[in-house]
């Protein structure tokens, strides 16, 4: 089955892409949950979770390409799935107002 | 009523947080979506958020990147919504319109199928009014 990435369309300014990758059993990694926001008529990501580099983490993606790195630990891909959207339920506003005003800095 | 940005925000994301759940225990159900796709969420029973997901799917049939854009209806247990199901995954859509009289929108696909979607309602025996989206498979 391999690895797959599409976008989940939330509103006409928020989205969120998405990588997996699945074996016959089941999904083994999640790739990717990115949240991306248009700001001035550009898609920007403002906030990514993946488990590169052997960990799954939060990076808070900043205007000038620097990264905030945040470990978070799981147990099961359902725990850390369910903790990024979490996040992103109660931090998305946030992470565009911070975004934009790191931007006009 | 039109949905606001935060409440079509949180509603889509709820419905996507129950679909990417499902999806870690049936990875068969990642085989419909292309690679690369726009997923727009097909709600059961939220007249409000199908009109504002489908003027979403308009807008990327017409003005998108190029990717291909895919209809996903809600995972539940309902018979019917399962045939409904069964009929639009993995179907790319190509345009969204209105009906000659207004009544549906029209889904067109790239098969050349459609499904005509409307929002209605019933009342329940303690008179509480229930909406729900009703369809027809051409």
């Amino acid at each position: 089955m391999g690895r797959k990435d599409w976008i989940e369309n939330l509103t006409h300014q928020d989205r969120l892409r998405v990588e997996f990758t699945a074996r016959k059993g089941g999904v083994i990694e999640i790739g990717l949950i990115q949240y991306e926001a248009e700001i001035e008529g550009q898609w920007k990501p403002l906030v990514r979770y993946d488990m590169a580099h052997g960990f799954f983490h939060r990076d808070i993606l900043k205007p000038d390409g620097t990264q905030e790195k945040l470990e978070i630990p799981y147990t099961d891909l359902a725990e850390a799935l369910t903790t990024a959207l979490e996040e992103i339920h109660c931090q998305w506003e946030f992470y565009r107002q911070a975004y934009e005003e790191r931007r006009r800095k | 009523m039109t949905l606001t940005r935060e409440e079509m925000f949180q509603r889509n994301l709820a419905l996507t947080k129950k679909r990417l759940l499902h999806v870690l225990r049936n990875p068969s159900a990642l085989q419909p979506i292309f690679p690369g796709a726009h997923v727009i969420n097909l709600p059961q029973d939220d007249p409000e958020l199908l009109g504002a997901n489908l003027a979403l799917a308009m807008e990327l049939a017409r003005r998108g990147d190029g990717r291909p854009i895919v209809m996903i209806p809600e995972v539940t247990e309902g018979e019917r919504w399962r045939e409904f199901r069964e009929f639009i995954v993995g179907k790319r859509i190509v345009d969204v319109i209105p009906d000659e009289d207004g009544t549906y929108l029209d889904l067109i696909f790239e098969d050349e199928t459609q499904v005509k979607l409307r929002a209605l309602a019933w009342t329940n025996e303690e008179g509480e009014e229930q909406p729900f989206i009703d369809w027809i498979l051409t």
